[in-house]
């Protein structure tokens, strides 16, 4: 990475090193933007740089702050005094992650920082999580995870990586005993990575689960993330370096149309239509199951029309087919797609003096998604119980028997029903005084003082230094509970 | 309705705001003219206190500022309404009432009209009062109600009027609505039909900045104190007195996709409980510069000092000085003995020190820089 930008001119020079810290949860390259300024925030120098980059800066001497910051909006300053001696300043950017399995989503999706909220908490007790697949003919089917990797359990947040065997739409679930159901749309790239967290605050407003999923693209992930937080000059910088990465990004269509979709997006908010050509036609034509490529197509034509009147007739209807086409193939795959397709409806809507009836029936079935819509997620994310209101096709007894995933706390009674245990097994628990013996029942596990939970994480809970249950085990045969818990939690799929 | 700032000068670009605070409703429940309502949930909606003084507010605000815009204030039309006995103080020039559909409409294109007389205008549109949602968000006009069978007369749709401003000549448009956007059940068995202000005209490119902030994420209630400026709008405006502000090597200034990226952060400080991600979604199409503060005056922020751990502060001095430039005044040195140090500073960079009269910790000293709209600097305190 390169593109430093000087704004001041220093006289005398001396070297400014900087060198960034991370778990390294994240590749190398995951952009970074440095940041110089003087002790009054004046800004002096900037240049983009991976996260293990050291990088330097000629400065004259005296004090500045040195600011990293990522798509997160997460930021890391530091202030050094070059006239000292000290030439060297490191920013950890540890400390915007909890964890290095969950740097990556710290990292590159907006959300607050980790707060008082736990996985362990009644609320999320038996919250699951599950995957769809739209089928060619429409219908959505309750598919198995593929290859799930990387799993990591913690009270704060669980991560995992997704193999994905195919570009099609997909969706994941989120559900719970007190927890409404959740959608989020799934990047259809080779491999996805998730992160299941609390809410920071417990909010009556809010829905309790933050749901992350984010491709290994963190070029395009860190560009989505500006473009929504309404950065857009982080985003130009990012977009038109390297000789202008957004059209480079419309090329790789045929081998990632996902990247193109994005590509095609920013092209569009720039206004740059020239820079479009007839990629956003392919993209629509050639990938059928993707929603977003008519959309962008749609607006291509909106805003060419906008232009020349002479076009308006024309490339009125031929969005209008677009945008319709889109609403068929399901919901698009990012926030931004779902603005642009009800924006896209709504100004068709109104030209038609709302006659249109296939537009108002559109209208209509896109106002179910932004109804509830998290506009601040960049994968589009919208509470129902279904990936589509309107499929008919999958019954709510076979949605409830449909393959799904515990997310953190299984109940005891949902582990033996599955055989995961068995009523009358003992539970080894390392505790602070030695360890501690439960007994699971049908209904719970139960100590030999009487006391009684409803599951490992509550007894996990109630009970001060006793170690975290992921490292019980099962007497009578010494398996580690998270082992018993295999192709019932998602971290153990 | 009522230009409260005329200043306006169609041959060079300005600033134009509409400003509307939808309180009282006279036709629902405690309006001056209560109807009997057909739609279930609509005939219990509230008067609203907060709406008429969150308009005045932004109002004042925006003729506090008038030369720090990008293009100078040009006009500020205010249109408010009150509910019954309301004791609402309101400043002498501000003495307008008046939020019925039709007077909407009317400023509305007034407003239109003047944005529409050069390109580098500025248009800003703010709006509090009730709304609700269904295919888009509806805001409420006072006489919404006024026909118990179609109440959606006293009503305009705002993304569909957002989408159609676009065409206008000023490339700079900013809407600000403070409002609910819930759905009711009773609503969704309906065939709604509610009108933009503007009927989309796509004669013409679109705008080349533009911003939309809502107050509220989707089915949610916007908030605000009884008798007090909404917690969106006080955010706002924090953001444009400098939560928002960043240096350009210039001096300070607001840009709309810098209110859009920490808005969250600022109403945190406004309201705690209120500070989650999906509170103020916006939509910025380019970020732009919307305001500058004025020569010489510097942001301030939240600066809290503690020691880490949080328990060494009940031993320890705390002190924490700015630093200065040479030939600058020597900065005032803020202290506390046993408490953390909570004060509101100029943004810049600052030494921190903390002491241990006991012994039971070393003391420790840094440097930290010090932004809008808060910072929070933990001296380490190792165990001696």
């Amino acid at each position: 990475m390169s593109g430093e930008t000087v704004v001041a001119e220093p006289a005398r020079k001396s070297t400014l090193s900087v060198s960034l810290t991370s778990y390294g949860g994240v590749p190398s390259d995951f952009p970074v933007k440095l940041e110089v300024f003087d002790a009054a925030f004046r800004p002096v120098v900037s240049r983009w740089a991976g996260v293990m980059e050291q990088v330097e800066f000629d400065v004259s001497p005296g004090v500045y702050i040195v600011r990293a910051s990522v798509a997160s909006g997460g930021r890391v300053e530091e202030a050094v005094d070059l006239t000292d001696g000290n030439n060297h300043c490191n920013l950890n950017l540890r400390t915007l992650s909890p964890h290095e399995t969950q740097e990556w989503a710290y990292f590159s999706k907006a959300q607050e920082p980790p707060g008082e909220s736990s996985l362990q908490n009644q609320t999320f007790r038996g919250a699951w999580i599950r995957l769809w697949k739209r089928q060619e003919n429409g219908t959505w089917t309750i598919e198995s995870f593929p290859q799930v990797a990387n799993g990591e359990s913690h009270a704060d947040g669980v991560s995992f990586s997704v193999l994905m065997p195919d570009q099609n739409l997909y969706a994941v679930q989120i559900q719970g005993p007190e927890i409404a159901s959740k959608i989020v749309a799934v990047p259809s790239t080779y491999s996805v990575m998730v992160l299941l967290r609390p809410v920071a605050e417990a909010n009556s407003d809010l829905h309790p689960l933050d749901v992350i999923v984010s491709s290994e693209d963190w070029s395009m992930e860190s560009f989505l993330s500006y473009m929504r937080s309404g950065v857009t000059e982080k985003a130009d910088h990012f977009m038109n370096r390297d000789g202008g990465i957004a059209e480079q990004m419309l090329y790789e269509k045929i081998s990632n149309p996902v990247r193109a979709a994005v590509g095609g997006y920013y092209l569009l908010n720039i206004g740059d239509l020239e820079r479009i050509h007839g990629w956003a036609e392919n993209l629509s034509n050639w990938f059928q199951w993707m929603p977003d490529g008519p959309i962008i197509r749609a607006w291509q034509l909106l805003l060419e029309a906008g232009r020349d009147p002479a076009l308006q007739t024309d490339h009125f209807q031929q969005a209008r087919e677009r945008l319709l086409e889109a609403t068929r193939r399901g919901f698009p795959l990012f926030t931004e797609g779902l603005r642009r397709l009800r924006d896209g409806l709504l100004l068709l809507d109104r030209l038609s003096e709302q006659h249109d009836t296939d537009v108002r029936r559109a209208l209509l079935k896109v106002g179910a998604y932004t109804a509830s819509a998290d506009w601040s997620s960049t994968a589009t994310t919208f509470l129902a119980a279904h990936p589509d209101p309107d499929d008919q096709t999958v019954t709510p007894e076979q949605v409830d028997q449909g393959a799904r995933y515990y997310i953190y706390d299984v109940p005891i009674s949902d582990m033996v029903a599955a055989g995961a245990v068995m009523d009358g097994q003992q539970i080894v628990a390392p505790g602070p005084k030695g360890n501690v013996f439960a007994k699971v029942t049908l209904n719970g596990l139960q100590l030999a003082d009487g006391q009684a939970f409803q599951s490992f994480g509550q007894m996990q809970q109630r009970i001060p230094g006793i170690m975290p249950w992921q490292d019980w085990t099962i007497a009578d045969n010494n398996l580690p509970l998270h082992t018993a818990l295999k192709g019932l939690l998602i971290t153990e799929e | 309705m009522t230009l409260v700032f005329d200043r306006i000068d169609d041959g060079s670009g300005q600033t134009h705001a509409l400003v509307i605070g939808v309180g009282g409703y006279k036709h629902l429940f405690g309006g001056s003219d209560p109807k009997n309502q057909v739609i279930p949930q609509i005939g219990v909606l509230k008067q609203l206190t907060t709406a008429p003084r969150s308009a005045i507010a932004f109002a004042e605000f925006l003729i506090e500022t008038q030369d720090q815009w990008r293009s100078p204030l040009g006009s500020v039309e205010l249109l408010y309404s009150t509910p019954p006995e309301d004791d609402l103080q309101v400043p002498a020039d501000f003495d307008a009432q008046g939020a019925a559909f039709a007077e909407i409409q009317e400023a509305y294109d007034a407003w239109r009209e003047r944005c529409d007389k050069h390109q580098d205008n500025i248009a800003v549109l703010y709006f509090c009062g009730h709304g609700v949602e269904k295919e888009e968000q509806y805001l409420l006009a006072e006489d919404f109600g006024k026909s118990p069978g179609n109440p959606w007369l006293g009503s305009f749709a705002i993304d569909s009027t957002q989408l159609a401003f676009w065409a206008c000549k000023a490339q700079t448009q900013c809407f600000f609505i403070d409002a609910c956007r819930e759905i009711t059940d009773s609503m969704k068995e309906y065939d709604i039909t509610v009108l933009p202000l503007e009927t989309p005209n796509f004669s013409q490119p679109e705008a080349d900045s533009t911003m939309i902030m809502k107050a509220t994420a989707g089915r949610e209630t916007a908030l605000g104190p009884k008798k007090g400026v909404a917690y969106c709008t006080q955010a706002l405006i924090r953001g444009f007195r400098g939560d928002a502000a960043d240096q350009d090597g210039s001096g300070w200034v607001v840009r709309s996709g810098i209110i859009s990226d920490r808005i969250t952060r600022i109403l945190r400080r406004v309201k705690n409980d209120q500070a989650f991600r999906q509170r103020c979604p916006c939509e910025v199409t380019k970020s732009t510069e919307l305001l500058r503060l004025p020569d010489g005056v510097i942001p301030k922020l939240w600066l809290e000092v503690v020691c880490e751990p949080e328990e060494a502060t009940s031993r320890a001095r705390l002190s924490c000085t700015q630093l200065t430039l040479p030939g600058q005044p020597a900065a005032q040195q803020h202290t506390s003995v046993g408490e953390p140090i909570q004060k509101e500073v100029e943004a810049g960079t600052y030494v921190a020190r903390s002491e241990f009269d006991d012994g039971e910790f070393l003391g420790a000293h840094d440097m930290y820089p010090a932004s809008p709209p808060d910072f929070k600097i933990r001296l380490e305190s190792v165990p001696t």
